[in-house]
């Protein structure tokens, strides 16, 4: 008994890509009871078509607008017109996740509409599904091979396949109830340990599939235990935060606001929206961790977040990120963390890839020299978009040693290219290899088997007793 | 092929410089003749390789292209060593950048550890010379921190427009040259180290090779 309907947008020209949002609606009033009023409050659709907007709504993916009528006229004035109220949440205002389950969309949607109503319509129509504009002038695996002096041949990349089909609404609608089900009760008795990291085997296997992505705004701040980290800053507000003068920092997040994902919609525009709350969350980071101050890297992390919280729910995720999941020990001074890391991955790979590592320390290559990005950015640079966004949705569940199995996954799988390799080969296999990356290497990715307590272990040999031999080398 | 290999000549280039003045575009201009659009900011380090031919000798310059904040400097560190020649960038548009210069090159030699300090051989590239508005640093002022600097070379360029920025990178590489050739002791050491690692990684590569092949005839 379910009716689709679908709503479409164009954008003036023909034949462009176009977007599809699917508003399922069931007659069955039993779980239409369950939607967020705001909804319906915050943008109210007006369609030209039969369509009227007050049927209930679940998932927003994107504009909406009618195409047939469009056609027709052939004018190039909006159809859509939105009345959006100012969702960003204000400083102090508790806000339930439940209630505002669906905010997340909510927030994309609106961001697109305004990405639509200042871009020129040209550029933005071809936009990815994630919001990143197509035709961006990315490097080519040939690119790479000549930058890199890599003669090497490349292995049949374009044979992978690509990543599962997740076009399937009612599945996707199915998930997302499950991991509403599965987040109320979520952090477990005792709160998020950052030494432990545990978590429900099942939870862990549905975030391993990936999250669903309308959902997964919520999500990740659920995991990331934001109102914990809020209770325990009770002292600071966000607005006191990113108010606060830090003139050091200030030059540096400015240079670097508008090279942070330029290619994406949201943060295109010069001081637009997007860069705005971008350049706020960093600020206020810069004020939150005093000691470290801003840091490139932390650029990404909070970019990428920005795409599905909004923003000061952004700023606190990242803080959990900074302070739950120990990852301000890569930006304090002299980035103690880093070296660490290192360490424990140099060992890692000894173990699990003896002759990848044997090889790699014939060439001379530590691992500062390319995998410091991995583990820094929580591999945002560099990667496709959509295995970002998967591998954050492992890292907000299982911590730190997802990163770990990333990048001995990333030297395992290429190991055969790896041991005839000389230098400029490894960045050539290594780089190329990556932005080739599918969401099925993602679910690969956890069949290497590393412990966060193994991690712990070797962490805690760095500090006391550590292979000098390893350190030297790591080291320099 | 083998004899050809041995001709080659390793240089490593190491670029510094503040944080976006264009270290990665002026790489990315010389190793791809592109410039990049959606430029973003190098977290550790990036490593690019150009072959080219000087004075009839094969040389293979690796490009280490390095974060510019500060904070990165630890990281930094790891590029320094060993490196043949160094390229400090500055943005002509941002004086703070070119009164950086000081610790940039204090930075390396101290923590590079060259064995000539003196003559050990920089290159000072100021870049963004398009974005000409009248109140770029000046050459006068840039060569006169040059000269009071152990007399180092200066040169003005622009990855935007492509301006200078092969010259740059042509100096920088044969002023590494020059310096191998002092230290001649240490080329043939180097060579021979290279040699022996390929051999070693081609064997067991044979040996990783067969092993499919057989199990495919059973």
């Amino acid at each position: 008994m379910e009716k689709n309907v679908q709503f479409r947008v164009q954008t003036p020209k023909e034949d462009e890509s176009e977007v599809d949002i699917d508003v399922v609606s069931s007659s069955e009033g039993s779980e239409s009871d369950e939607i967020p009023e705001e909804i319906s409050d915050s943008c109210d659709v007006v369609t030209p078509q039969k369509e009227k907007a007050h049927t209930p709504i679940r998932e927003i993916r994107s504009i909406l607008s009618s195409k047939d009528k469009r056609k027709k006229s052939g004018s190039a004035k909006k159809h859509v017109r939105i009345r959006h109220q100012n969702i960003e949440s204000k400083p102090g205002e508790s806000s339930d996740f439940f209630s505002r389950r669906i905010s997340t969309s909510e927030e994309r949607f609106v961001r697109e509409i305004d990405a639509y109503q200042h871009e020129d319509t040209k550029t933005i129509s071809h936009k990815n599904e994630y919001g990143f504009l197509e035709g961006s002038n990315k490097l080519t695996d040939e690119q790479i091979m000549r930058m890199t002096g890599s003669s090497f041949i490349k292995k049949q990349i374009d044979k992978r396949v690509k990543g599962k089909d997740k076009s399937d609404k009612k599945t996707q609608y199915v998930r997302i109830k499950k991991w509403q089900r599965m987040l109320e009760t979520y952090p477990y008795k005792g709160g998020k340990k950052k030494d432990t990291y545990k978590v429900h085997s099942k939870l862990k296997s549905r975030a391993r599939k990936g999250i669903p992505d309308s959902f997964r705004g919520t999500a990740w701040k659920t995991l990331a235990c934001i109102e914990e980290v809020k209770e325990e800053n009770s002292s600071v507000t966000y607005f006191d935060l990113f108010n606060e003068e830090s003139k050091k920092d200030i030059d540096s997040i400015m240079k670097d606001i508008s090279r942070t994902f330029p290619n994406h919609c949201f943060f295109k525009k010069k001081f637009g929206r997007g860069q705005k709350a971008l350049f706020n969350v960093l600020r206020a980071i810069a004020n939150y961790v005093k000691e470290s101050g801003y840091v490139q890297g932390m650029g990404y992390i909070s970019a990428i977040l920005l795409m599905y919280i909004p923003e000061e729910e952004a700023f606190w995720t990242m803080a959990s990120i900074l302070s739950k999941y120990d990852h301000i020990k890569y930006f304090k001074p002299k980035m103690p963390g880093l070296w660490e890391t290192f360490y424990v991955f140099q060992k890692l790979m000894k173990k699990k890839l003896p002759k990848v590592h044997d090889h790699l320390r014939n060439l001379n290559l530590c691992p500062s020299m390319y995998a410091s990005q991995w583990f820094m950015t929580l591999c945002s640079v560099g990667f496709p978009y959509e295995c970002t966004i998967r591998i954050f949705d492992c890292f907000l569940t299982e911590g730190p040693k997802v990163l770990y199995r990333v990048a001995l996954y990333i030297l395992k799988e290429n190991e055969e290219e790896l041991l005839l390799s000389e230098i400029e080969d490894v960045f050539a296999i290594v780089k190329i290899f990556i932005k080739n990356m599918t969401e099925d290497d993602i679910e690969k990715v956890h069949h290497i088997d590393i412990r966060t307590k193994k991690i712990q272990k070797y962490e805690q040999e760095y500090h006391s007793n550590p292979d000098k031999d390893i350190l030297e080398f790591v080291k320099v | 092929m083998e004899k050809k290999k041995n001709k080659k000549v390793f240089l490593k280039v190491v670029i510094i410089g503040d944080s976006g003045v264009g270290k990665t575009s002026l790489i990315h201009r010389y190793t791809s003749t592109r410039f990049l659009q959606d430029f973003k900011p190098t977290i550790g380090a990036e490593f690019s390789n150009k072959e080219v031919v000087i004075n009839g000798k094969t040389v293979v310059a690796q490009i280490w292209d390095t974060a510019g904040q500060e904070r990165y400097q630890s990281l930094g560190i790891s590029f320094y060593r060993g490196a043949d020649c160094c390229g400090i960038v500055f943005d002509r548009s941002d004086h703070s950048s070119f009164e950086n210069l000081d610790t940039w090159k204090n930075a390396f030699l101290k923590h590079g550890a060259p064995k000539e300090e003196g003559t050990f051989p920089f290159l000072v590239i100021g870049n963004k010379s398009d974005l000409d508005d009248g109140s770029l640093v000046k050459e006068r002022d840039a060569q006169q921190w040059c000269a009071d600097n152990g007399n180092l070379e200066y040169i003005e360029t622009s990855a935007k427009d492509n301006t200078s920025v092969e010259e740059a990178f042509t100096k920088l590489i044969e002023k590494g040259m020059e310096r191998e050739k002092v230290n001649l002791v240490e080329l043939p050491d180097r060579m021979s180290q290279k040699n022996k690692t390929v051999n070693l990684q081609r064997d067991v590569a044979k040996d990783v090779n067969r092993k499919p092949q057989k199990k495919k005839c059973c």
